[in-house]
């Protein structure tokens, strides 16, 4: 049976409605999929929504160019298109971007596709495997990002950058997606088994996030993260 | 110095400062029309350009506020171009005098790019009318410079962009230009650019470290006087461009054709605009 515990909370000073991941999932399938939208663009929380809601649909096995492509749809059918006004619209036809990272889960295999900076960790007895960031220092103001392409156009395009990976877990193991400010953080305590204490504050995860972000631990930024067990 | 970070919290500003003179209805050279015309027309985009850039699904966010003065519209007058002043640019988004449906370059995707429609603002005229009270003009900068800082004084210094081709006719600028390049906030001084359109097909100088660079004319040793030394970021943005820009080089460019203005105007915008949050 696949556990899961998940939680978000947008970048401190900004409202909910503000908040730019997406995190979406569906346990009988085993499924799993996050995105970080990118503030450069407008809709960029709805681009990242459609795109986890399209992976979760389960439909597009890793093929990540198909499955953008009817994201995109989703984004487009999504946008206030009635009494938008002109400058939204300007901005809108540079698009939106947004990183993903998408888990299937199936016995006891996994298989993940990612771009950009949201991260995949693997720990286990071996220790912590991370993807598709592998060092602390990797993390930087440019990830690579997938874009919706220009709406008013509709060109098709592929997707470069993505990143595969696929290997085993036991029931001993544990999967942690997590967007940019906290992957980055993991990343720098992993010998402090920073998951552990993010399991020990579920109750009151939003004062332990907030104080690490307060005091210079870890960037203010939306953080949403999900960890995932066979327990 | 030149980090502060921009959010609404802690705004930016830039003034921009353009001559209306008689002679700004000459021919731009590279380009199609007038000086006044290039001129508002490249301000103008600017003003789209941060719009674009706060405009987040709720709205505009106002990350910047933005004066126009233009000097010379009426002889020896200078005035606030855009209605109420210094304006953050929510409002400006809510109220240009109009706007014109003209095609931009977005990228295809395919390393390429496609012209799409989009609308252009216009948010004032261009004017090319009498005489070149510059002083006036930084002298208006100035007031708004102080009240600015005074109200925040831990912002990403004010900027002020003065585009003009001729000589002032209300005294030397350089006293009121060096009182403004000595106010500090927090994260350091206000910076001046000008920028001096050239009408004649003559050489473009941009970024000039040196006095000895210019020809021997009082007018254009006394715009680089008055031109702040460039941060080091405005000299990372520019030596791609501009691979002769050296430290010492200051936010000036004398005989800028249409292609060196709004390169100008780019890089003169990018420190603040690269500091949102």
């Amino acid at each position: 049976m696949i556990r899961l515990f998940h939680y978000h909370q947008p970048k401190i000073g900004n409202s909910e409605s503000e908040y730019e991941d997406a995190f979406s999932y569906d346990t009988e399938k085993g499924l799993f999929a996050m995105a970080d939208g990118s503030s450069e663009s407008v809709f960029s929380n709805e681009w990242a929504r459609s795109l986890v809601e399209t992976f979760i649909q389960g439909k597009y096995d890793m093929k990540i160019d198909d499955m953008v492509e009817t994201a995109v749809g989703l984004w487009r059918s999504k946008l206030p298109w009635d009494n938008m006004r002109w400058f939204v619209r300007n901005k809108i036809a540079r698009g939106s971007m947004s990183t993903f990272l998408g888990l299937e889960i199936a016995g006891h295999e996994f298989r993940s596709v990612a771009v950009g900076d949201t991260c995949l960790f693997i720990v286990s007895s071996d220790g912590l495997k991370s993807f598709p960031v592998k060092n602390a220092s990797e993390f930087g103001n440019t990830p690579k990002l997938i874009w919706t392409g220009n709406p008013l156009l509709r060109t098709r395009r592929s997707i470069r950058w993505a990143n595969f990976m696929e290997g085993k877990i036991s029931e001993n193991d544990i999967l942690i997606m997590a967007t940019d400010s906290l992957a980055h953080w993991i990343l720098k305590n992993t010998e402090h088994r920073p998951w552990k204490a993010l399991m020990d504050h579920a109750d009151d995860e939003r004062d332990f996030i907030s104080d690490l972000i307060n005091s210079g631990y870890m960037k203010n930024d939306d953080v949403t993260f999900a960890i995932i067990s066979l327990k | 110095m030149y980090d502060a970070e921009i959010s609404r919290r802690n705004p930016g500003l830039f003034i921009f400062l353009i001559d209306q003179s008689r002679s700004m209805i000459r021919k731009m050279a590279g380009g199609n029309e007038s000086k006044a015309k290039e001129a508002a027309d490249a301000i103008n985009r600017q003003i789209g350009e941060l719009i674009m850039r706060c405009t987040k699904n709720d709205g505009v966010r106002d990350y910047f506020y933005v004066g126009v003065i233009g000097y010379g519209g009426e002889k020896g007058k200078a005035s606030y171009l855009l209605e109420g002043g210094v304006v953050p640019v929510s409002k400006l988004a809510d109220n240009p005098i109009r706007t014109e449906k003209r095609m931009m370059k977005v990228p295809d995707g395919s390393g390429g790019t496609v012209d799409v429609e989009y609308e252009f603002g216009v948010w004032f005229e261009p004017v090319a009318n009498s005489d070149t009270p510059m002083v006036k003009a930084l002298n208006m900068a100035k007031e708004a410079i102080e009240s600015w800082i005074n109200d925040h004084p831990s912002s990403y210094p004010p900027v002020v962009i003065n585009i003009t081709d001729g000589q002032s006719t209300d005294g030397d600028p350089y006293p009121v230009a060096q009182s403004i390049m000595s106010m500090e906030t927090e994260d350091g001084n206000p910076l001046i650019w000008n920028c001096h359109l050239s009408t004649e097909n003559s050489a473009p100088l941009s970024f000039p470290y040196s006095e000895n660079q210019l020809p021997n004319d009082m007018y254009a040793r006394s715009l680089f006087r008055m031109s702040s030394v460039l941060p080091t970021k405005y000299i990372n943005y520019a030596i791609e461009t501009f691979p002769e820009i050296k430290d010492g080089s200051r936010s000036y460019v004398f005989n800028a054709q249409l292609e060196q203005m709004i390169e100008f105007i780019d890089i003169g915008t990018r420190g603040a605009i690269s500091s949102m949050e």
